[in-house]
């Protein structure tokens, strides 16, 4: 009998199917929007660190890799559990581009700095926008965070777009907690993506189809195939959410991959 | 018409009790508030269980700097005016309702004169923690630190991200002030970029003793690694190969 992935408790899988109240629930924010991928035709690679051709993962091994990963219970959404890291929550604010971002670096500092940290999405999206409560992509938010940093919600509320946050101080805490290398995947490309998922680096995906982006956490295998497990920040709906069909593939896929030691900072 | 009218308000009430009507998910709160009067707010309506999250509008024209507490407590400027709070919550198959409550503060002075210029520094901001770390001598216990290189087996993977080893770690190692275990896992290229410059000073000491032995010819070889620091006395061991030779490896201090 072939493997399958358990889902988590309260997981939902959504694919082009499924209807509308799971894929368009009422009242719910995102901002995705590719459109604003620069003046200049879109380009894929115009980052800090594209995508090494070592990490990649030959598709014949992810099954292997997969079910490893969850009868050893080295997932990342294991350690996500076991120091109790809670979801974002996005509230009437366009920035999903920056809350999908930012989830991924709170979840290495717990993977790798042993360091629980709740830092403000809003303060990056914030200021990259001018204080505008727009829409955006995933690259403008980690290009932010790896020049001027992210600061600590309890300094920048989670979802304040107040100028009045934007202080000297606060822009000197935020440069003790930035990201140093990342990578961009080309859009849809599900091979570079899953490489990096099943080396326990997590990032932000965004689904024009959904118009939204999360942050995509692990590889799952469902029905012989691969899936993307993602956790979603819009309260009060389902956390986990598990991305199969065209909804797998991301157009927007950035990983932030190591960030700034913080010592007892924060 | 006139007596037909008259006979239906005659007629005998219906045997039948009226369907209860549903509550409306809602904000109840005082609509007023006077100054030091405690502004406590809750959400009425909602199924048991169900905890209302509480924020306040992302608008620039509520840049009057009132904010909501987990608990839906408010705190606002003593200046009088309208504040506005939302809260949302998960209702009725998954949908997502917001609900919105204005109250006014009375009693306060008004409310400022608008002003050309809108001043950047908040009146009040929490002090800075200072940039300088404080460091942490372990008194008992281990300082870890794992090395890996980015293109790490599944298999030294699997040991990196263990549960168990990471119990194991918390268990063994010196806890800092904050009460953080002193283990870390860090990619061999973390100070491309001077990334450790916030990290405390011991751990930026553990590092250079560890990039050293790295330099070495051979290094590309110990990759992932691990470093034990014991006191003063530091020593380097390859990754075991299991799980369980990890385990056992940090559980006898690195001797």
């Amino acid at each position: 009998m072939s493997f399958t992935s358990q889902l988590l408790k309260g997981e939902i899988i959504v694919d082009d199917d499924s209807p509308s109240h799971i894929l368009n629930p009422e009242g719910v924010s995102r901002g995705l929007d590719l459109n604003l991928r620069g003046n200049a035709p879109y380009a894929y690679g115009v980052s800090a660190d594209p995508f090494d051709p070592e990490l990649l993962i030959p598709r014949s091994e992810w099954e292997y890799w997969i079910k490893d990963a969850e009868q050893t219970k080295t997932r990342l959404s294991d350690r996500i559990a076991a120091v109790k890291l809670p979801p974002k929550k996005q509230i009437e604010v366009n920035f999903c581009w920056s809350f999908g971002i930012v989830h991924p670096i709170e979840i290495l500092y717990a993977q790798l700095h042993n360091k629980l940290v709740s830092l403000s999405a809003t303060s990056v999206a914030a200021q990259v926008t001018g204080f505008r409560n727009v829409g955006g992509w995933g690259r403008d938010a980690v290009r932010w965070i790896a020049a001027n940093g992210v600061v600590a919600d309890k300094y920048w509320p989670e979802n304040a777009l107040n100028r009045k946050y934007a202080t000297a101080a606060n822009k000197e805490r935020a440069l003790q907690v930035r990201v140093e290398n990342w990578t961009e995947c080309q859009p849809r490309n599900l091979d570079q993506a899953v490489s990096l998922l099943l080396r326990r680096i997590p990032g932000g995906g965004g689904r024009m189809a959904w118009e939204h982006e999360t942050a995509d956490v692990e590889a799952i295998w469902l029905d012989g195939q691969v899936a993307i497990r993602t956790r979603n920040q819009w309260p009060g709906q389902a956390e986990w959410v598990v991305m199969r069909g065209n909804m797998l593939l991301a157009d927007d896929w950035v990983f932030p991959r190591s960030v700034s030691a913080i010592g007892e900072a924060l | 018409m006139q007596a037909l009218l008259l006979l239906l308000l005659c007629l005998p009430q219906s045997p039948f009790e009226p369907e209860p009507v549903p509550v409306v998910p809602h904000i109840e709160g005082p609509a007023e508030l006077r100054l030091g009067q405690k502004a406590k707010f809750t959400v009425v309506g909602l199924p048991a269980g169900v905890e209302p999250t509480w924020s306040v509008p992302a608008s620039l024209d509520n840049d009057d700097g009132h904010e909501v507490t987990p608990t839906g407590l408010l705190i606002w400027p003593p200046v009088n005016g309208p504040y506005e709070i939302i809260a949302a919550a998960q209702h009725d198959n998954g949908k997502l309702v917001v609900m919105r409550m204005t109250t006014e503060l009375k009693g306060a002075r008004p409310p400022p004169a608008p002003t050309p210029v809108e001043p950047l520094v908040p009146p009040v901001d929490p002090p800075l923690v200072p940039p300088g770390p404080t460091d942490v001598t372990p008194a008992t216990g281990l300082r870890v630190l794992f090395i890996y290189p980015p293109t790490a087996t599944r298999e030294q993977l699997t040991i990196l991200n263990s549960g168990a080893v990471n119990a194991v770690l918390d268990e063994v190692c010196a806890k800092s002030g904050t009460g953080r275990a002193e283990w870390r896992k860090w990619d061999r290229d973390i100070d491309k970029r001077d990334q450790l410059k916030n990290e405390t000073p011991a751990w930026r000491e553990l590092w250079t003793a560890a990039k050293a032995s790295l330099a070495k010819p051979d290094a590309a070889t110990k990759l992932p690694c691990v470093f034990i620091q014991r006191g003063d006395a530091v020593s380097l061991f390859p990754l075991p190969a299991t799980e369980a030779a990890t385990i056992a490896l940090l559980k006898a201090g690195g001797k």
